[in-house]
């Protein structure tokens, strides 16, 4: 038999704030306009990170969720170190950045645990930005 | 003691589409629905084009060079719906981007074209999400 639960606020047991509320993997939402139900753990956003390449030093972490690390590949190129892993490689991987005229790019074959992405200039030439932005969505392990 | 609550639906009492979580910093409130990414998909345009995965996506078409389709399973409310992009490029030195094809951003379909130095190309790594209201 299903079940409803009508609620208009979640939170934890102790009343704290929603940082250990637990929502099984087959839960559904439904839709802003009432429609449709969806299921809520494909809609979440599993992985984001702001990577700040420093310009001449180590790439560092502005601020994350679910990323253990980011690597520092040379001008504009960092690798991003997840914590929780994908079950594949085939995610959505959405970017952005922060100075004029630039832009990121993943490099080929993003894989279950980490993605390397580029920034570069509209001419091609990689850049150091403040903020190499991404944010995942897909399936987690 | 954790308690553990299992429900198949949240459903708000106020409003059916509305249900409010506690910020991380405890000080403040968020729309969950609202919060949510209500579709994704990651697009291999390559050799023969397929859809490597995908959410709340019905369907997809290769619309020719470096140009497909996303047909959305559960349709948004309006066209004016979010929708942010990642790709790769097949050039080491190219200037790349993914883009909707001129205005065509419908409440069940987006249709999306990759250039690289101003030319439409095919490569394997195309990530669409939308964020929104759906219907």
């Amino acid at each position: 038999m299903s079940s409803q639960l009508n609620v208009d606020t979640i939170v934890d047991k102790a009343g704290s704030g929603g940082t250990n509320v637990k929502v099984a993997n087959t839960s559904t939402y439904v839709s802003d306009g009432g429609a449709v139900t969806q299921n809520t753990v494909q809609s979440l956003c599993k992985i984001w990170c702001s990577t700040n390449h420093n310009s001449t030093g180590t790439h560092t972490i502005n601020d994350s969720f679910n990323t253990s690390s980011v690597t520092d590949g040379g001008v504009g190129r960092t690798t991003n170190t997840y914590t929780n892993n994908f079950s594949s490689g085939n995610y959505s991987a959405v970017l952005g950045t922060t100075n004029d005229n630039n832009q990121s790019g993943i490099e080929t074959g993003p894989s279950t645990s980490s993605i390397v992405i580029v920034t570069y200039q509209y001419n091609g030439t990689t850049e150091d930005t403040t903020a190499q932005n991404s944010a995942m969505f897909g399936d987690l392990a | 003691m954790a308690s553990q609550l299992k429900v198949d639906t949240l459903t708000g009492v106020t409003t059916a589409g509305s249900i409010v979580v506690t910020g991380e910093g405890n000080s403040t409130t968020t729309n969950l629905q609202q919060g949510l990414a209500k579709a994704w998909a990651d697009i291999d345009m390559t050799g023969t084009a397929s859809n490597d995965k995908s959410f709340n996506i019905a369907s997809f078409t290769d619309a020719g060079v470096g140009a497909f389709n996303l047909v959305i399973s559960s349709d948004m409310a309006d066209a004016n719906y979010c929708f942010s992009v990642g790709f790769n490029n097949q050039a080491s030195d190219a200037s790349g981007f993914l883009k909707i094809t001129g205005s065509q951003r419908a409440t069940g379909q987006i249709n999306m074209q990759k250039r690289e130095n101003g030319n439409v190309v095919d490569c394997d790594v195309n990530c669409t999400t939308i964020h929104g209201d759906l219907a």
